[in-house]
């Protein structure tokens, strides 16, 4: 039913069919130019803003302004340090403000940022990161098979050691999960025995 | 999926295009995905994602029950039992599962009121202090009505607050609890102390009017259920009763039996088994017991003699092993007569043991309670603080309720609700809810049971111990300065064993972890009946029958719903939702009929009718109970309320027919005023039309193999379906359920289904994931009754995966028929298709209905649905999978019990085994291969997972 619908129209039709209408009268022409306008403008704003094409790079300002290449990247502390939960639990969770502080209690602490932090820390009142990567709430995502198969983080988070702001790496649409699903052997460790992961609905969405 | 294909215009990315376009086109703006809050300070242990289970007591009435609290991200989401707890076992009454919803009710008190404006704690402090404990008010006293005092923490708070303030008076009242147990108790122990039934050691029981199998008992559940086992140890039920009850529908043997008629049984079988060379109790006058005659008894309530003379023969051959129990509304001599054959029986101590019984608890009985209102009516109280208490709701005459309530002048209220007696009042306290609460219960003599709050206050709330102990700390400044201290203080008084190896703190922690704390307790020596207490209650029983035969009318049966209760929790939607378990009737309550009277008088489902008890009146709805006892009437209480957004207006108020503290009003009137009520059923079919839907036998004929349980044989033409990693399946014990419902609640809990209200309920569309079906079967007079929970059952060839245009219902390489929400456009072709009618369509945006707070009572893992789209049970997908990853992170392999779906987990019976199919050792596969297995409509060849194993009944022999 769909099919003759987005057949790219024929343009010398279209236009004898304009020219016919513009004969008729003005309103009508009108009507068809804007229509023509108005369809032409949701199919190319719809392709410029799609999903996958917006979402990525998505790099929003944190009110404290962390940056994972001085932590992750030059000091190598390990992901796993503050985003603990990742083989644990579903989320990897953001560290807590005592995490930072850990270190912090001592390092740079006259930066405003720290000073901000310890603020948190002191008052209990948590700070409020901006979500970088968010999926619809229908798909429950779980860190904890990734990363306990071996997945880098790398692998849908991108260079994260390598960048100061945290962007969205990877694309958020279900074709990416399902195309590293049918095929995970790129992003597993050499010996892994993995050869197939899930692709039922019940694996992501319940 | 390839990239030529994926770069033509297809059909997914033209509407891909659309979708997105739209979507700028109304949220053009910055993007933000919103703000992801880490906690200040994680608390050590807990991890985001992942529940913290806090153990802490649900207290209700007289009873305590030991509750583990899910919380997820600081907000507790879900209930089971404390199995840590001796008595709870793993298992949480059905109502405490449902109170999660009360903690978020957006009816809730959020501040406390002074004047109807909202005021400062401080100000109402001192408020309430000025009125109370200031200073003897003109010479007059103070009134203090609360319900039940349970925890011995808050009875001491309350007994320092009456030794400081000596002008107040405390009086304790349930509305629900009729004095007759008490009075008999008092009269033929010398102590309220109450027995615990154990069914769990009982092979004959007698239920008088008893439900002992109601869901807020789940250790008696679990006790009757491990005694169903087929084999010559099997328990066997008498059920005499007016009503049906789930006692009585479980029962092996049930009479509908007026419940005037209940102490004469008792005292005509203690005659008989005396007759039979049973000694009575040392003392006692046989001559007492002349009167009562089983042969007369029988004829009177159409039931052949030959079976009350069979129960007595059972009951001598299992002396030591016998149990009879009194229902709470019958009469003091009722139950006078049930201890009488328990000590005959020699059941004392035994399957009725009161030598770990607690300290029975204060109660105003309604006397009591009278007095107090006529009193207050009469000016003697200056003020009056209620607390767990609502009188002008649940006080049966509100006449002398509200003369009592303008001769006071100043009343206080705390509470959780601004109920009916609030509105009365002028200062408002508004109460915390029990898990943001700390207190201490003591369910059996030596065992101690802490409350711990799960949640700090959602509103600006105080416990009321709290709000007493500032009254209290006016007058004593020494005194902790809030109630935990209180509390901690008291345990390290004398709780705390004080040995030297471990700090208080630590002991303290312990505690709170488990829940419990067990010490050792000496018994209680065995009670000794009071013969001539006995012999009384058969002389005024033998009086009393004749006269109570003079009175026309019916007997009328009020008690506390299974749901509601006595009202307290008639603001939640769930439990409003939840049908009745035998008339299946949700949203309200209704007067059950027996057929007979039924026709008689021309009655119907839905046929409203005037009750009256004296000069008070009600207007209900009928329902034609299949199994009432002619003559009798049930309904529940709980239901009319005035207040709250979801209570007001549901059902009716039944309160007002309450007389002298007695659960039983003889010589009602019944009236039909010829109007008519369309009835929220939730079954509406009760008949199984001869097919092998549910199936039963008897134990006997089963072991004999005389009786064979139906099985279709495959016709199957196509290889069957293949799963080679696990398969999951259920096995429902049907000899276990008892049809309580607690599944019902616990997956509402879950799996966030919402409820709908009585008019969509009237439309058959309520969204519960699982049911209980009930059918009658055999004479409407006293038919069987057998139950079944129905959820969806998983086909290996499921017919409604077939019918779905799109996909969205398809099938899981474990067995699951999974159901992806953001797939289905609402066809109902699955719905349609579906045998067991188990899917349920969201016709309307339930989850944009729900106020907050109440949304935070969501579980998070499971897709909150929107509008137009199926769904069903999902067998807990969500904790397959986190069973299964919590397996693999920690690196063994999943073992039978990890994983337990929220029906099988809230079970009381135990009845609902899920596991591994594949796995031959598991729980599951060998309930499967059971004799008495089968399937329900094995015949239509769609293989479902779930395998029901045929209830077993124990007859006496020769019916």
């Amino acid at each position: 039913m769909i099919a003759p619908l987005i057949k790219m129209p024929d343009l010398d039709a279209a236009a004898s069919t304009v020219w016919e209408l513009l004969r008729q009268g003005p309103v009508a022409a009108v009507l068809a130019a804007g229509a023509c306008a108005v369809a032409a403008t949701v199919l190319g704003v719809g392709w410029l803003t799609q999903t996958g094409r917006l979402a990525r790079g998505f790099a929003p300002v944190q009110p404290i302004p962390f940056s994972h290449r001085d932590h992750a990247g030059s000091m190598a502390v390990p992901c796993l340090y503050c985003h603990a939960g990742a083989t644990r639990s579903r989320h990897a969770g953001i560290p807590d403000a005592d995490v930072c502080m850990g270190c912090h209690r001592v390092t740079k602490t006259d930066s405003p940022s720290i000073v901000k932090l310890k603020e948190a820390s002191d008052t209990g009142m948590p700070v409020a990161w901006k979500r970088v990567h968010s999926l619809p709430d229908h798909v429950f995502f779980d860190h904890r098979p990734h990363v306990n198969a071996g997945v880098a983080c790398q692998t849908c988070h991108g260079p994260v050691q390598q960048t100061a702001a945290v962007r969205q790496h990877m694309s958020m649409r279900m074709s990416n999960c399902l195309g590293c699903h049918r095929n995970p052997k790129p992003a597993l460790p050499p010996d892994s025995a993995i050869i197939k992961a899930p692709e039922n609905c019940n694996a992501c969405h319940r | 999926m390839s990239d030529a294909r994926d770069d033509r215009l297809s059909r997914r990315r033209f509407l891909g295009l659309m979708g997105a376009s739209a979507a700028l086109a109304s949220g053009c703006s910055k993007p933000d995905r919103g703000s992801i809050v880490s906690d200040a300070k994680r608390p050590r242990g807990s991890t985001a994602g992942l529940a913290d289970l806090y153990a802490t007591t649900f207290q209700e009435g007289l009873d305590s029950h030991g509750v583990l609290v899910r919380v997820r991200e600081g907000r507790p989401i879900h209930l089971q039992g404390n199995d840590l707890h001796p008595l709870s076992k793993g298992k949480a009454p059905m109502r405490a599962v449902a109170d999660i919803l009360r903690l978020y009710d957006p009816d809730r008190l959020r501040q406390p009121l002074m004047g109807g404006r909202p005021a400062s704690w401080t100000g109402c402090n001192k408020a309430l202090f000025d009125a109370v404990a200031a200073k003897r008010p003109k010479g007059k006293g103070v009134l203090l009505l609360t319900g039940a005092l349970v925890s011995p923490t808050a009875r001491q708070l309350v007994a320092d607050l009456e030794k400081a303030v000596p002008w107040l008076r405390h009086a304790a009242w349930e509305p629900a609890l009729p004095d007759a147990e008490g009075t008999a108790l008092r009269s033929c122990y010398g102590s309220r102390r109450r027995a615990r039934p154990r069914l769990d050691l009982a092979r004959v029981i007698v239920a008088l009017e008893a439900d002992l199998l109601s869901p807020d008992k789940p250790s008696e559940i679990a006790g009757f259920a491990s005694s169903r086992t087929a084999g010559p140890g099997m328990s066997r039920l008498y059920a005499f009763e007016s009503g049906m009850s789930l006692t009585g529908a479980k029962a092996d043997h049930r009479f509908p039996w007026r419940p005037s008629r209940s102490a004469p049984l008792a005292f005509g079988l203690a005659r008989a088994l005396a007759a039979n060379g049973v000694p009575l109790p040392p003392g006692l006058d046989a001559s007492c017991l002349a009167p009562f005659d089983l042969e007369r008894l029988a004829k009177e309530e159409g039931v052949d003699p030959r079976s009350l003379s069979r129960l007595a023969a059972d009951l001598q051959e299992a002396r030591g092993a016998a149990l009879v129990a009194a229902g709470p509304s019958l009469p003091a001599e009722a139950h006078a007569a049930a201890f009488l054959l328990n000590a005959m029986l020699g059941a004392e101590s035994r399957t009725v043991d009161a030598s770990l019984s607690p300290e029975p608890v204060t109660l105003t009985d309604s006397k009591g309670l009278r007095r107090v209102l006529e009193a207050a009516a009469s000016g003697e109280f200056e003020a009056a603080v209620f607390w767990r208490a609502n009188p002008a709701y649940a006080f049966p005459d509100q006449d002398l309720w509200r003369a009592a309530a303008s001769a006071i002048p100043t009343k206080a209220f705390i509470g959780l609700h601004a109920d009916e007696t609030a509105q009365d009042c002028g200062l408002i306290l508004a109460e915390s809810h029990w898990l943001e609460s700390w207190n201490d219960f003591e369910p059996q003599l030596g065992l101690l049971s802490l409350q711990q709050p799960a949640i700090g206050p959602i509103f600006d709330t105080h416990q009321g111990e709290d709000i007493l102990l500032a009254v209290l700390a006016g007058l004593r400044p020494s005194l902790p300065k809030n109630y935990r201290d209180y509390l901690m203080a008291r345990w390290k008084s004398e709780v705390f064993p004080g040995r030297a190896e471990v700090s208080f703190e630590r002991f303290w922690n312990a505690c709170l972890h488990d829940g419990v704390f067990s010490r050792t307790a000496s018994p209680k020596p065995a009670r000794r009946l009071d013969q001539k207490a006995a012999a009384d209650a058969a002389r005024r029983t033998s009086s009393g029958t004749e006269a109570g035969d003079r009175a026309a009318g019916f007997e009328l049966v009020l008690a506390p719903a299974a749901s509601v209760h006595d009202g307290r929790y008639a603001n939640n939607g769930w439990l409003q939702e939840l049908p009745h378990p035998m008339t299946k009737l949700a949203w309200g309550n209704a007067a059950a009929v027996s057929p007979a009277d039924a026709a008689r008088l021309g009655l119907a489902d839905g046929s409203l009718v005037e009750l009256s008890a004296g000069r008070r009146k009600a207007v209900v709805p009928v329902v034609v109970q299949p199994g009432q006892a002619p003559g009798t009437l049930s309904a529940c209480l709980g239901y009319g309320r005035r207040s709250g957004s979801v209570a007001r207006g549901v059902g009716v108020n039944l309160y007002p027919l309450l007389q002298d503290g007695s659960g039983i009003v003889t010589g009602a009137g019944l009236r039909s005023t010829g109007g008519s009520a369309a009835l929220p059923f939730i079954q509406r079919h009760h008949k199984l039309e001869g097919r092998p839907v549910v199936q039963r036998a008897t134990v006997q004929g089963f072991l004999a193999g005389k009786e064979r349980i139906r099985r279709h044989a495959s016709m199957r033409l196509i290889p069957a379906q293949r799963f080679p990693g696990h398969k999951w399946g259920m096995a429902v014990d049907l000899s276990r359920c008892v049809g309580c419902q607690s599944c019902v609640v616990a997956c509402q809990s879950e799996n966030n289904v919402p409820a709908v209200g009585p008019e969509r309920v009237l439309k058959g569309r309520e969204m519960h994931w699982i049911r209980v079906d009930r059918y009658y079967e055999g004479a409407p007079s006293s038919p069987a009754v057998l139950f079944e929970p129905m959820f969806c059952q998983h086909c290996d060839d499921a017919p409604c995966e077939t019918v779905c245009p799109v996909a969205a219902t398809n099938h899981s390489p474990e067995g699951l028929n999974q159901m992806a929400y953001n797939r289905c456009v609402g066809t109902r072709y699955c719905s349609n298709n579906c045998p067991f009618k188990v899917r349920r369509f969201n016709f309307f945006e339930y989850a944009a209905d729900v106020p907050e707070p109440m949304s935070l009572a969501f579980n998070p893992e499971v897709t909150v649905r929107p509008r137009g789209v199926m769904e069903k049970c999902t067998f807990c997908v969500q904790r397959i999978d986190e069973g299964k990853a919590q397996a693999k992170a920690a690196g063994r392999k999943l073992q039978d019990g990890d994983i337990e779906p929220a029906c099988a987990a809230a079970c009381p019976a135990g009845a609902i085994v899920f596991g591994d199919l594949n796995e031959p050792s598991s729980r599951v596969a060998a309930a499967s291969r059971d004799q008495r297995g089968f399937k329900v409509l094995e015949e239509l060849e769609i293989n479902p997972s779930v395998t029901y194993l045929a209830g077993l009944t124990n007859q006496h022999h020769g019916g």
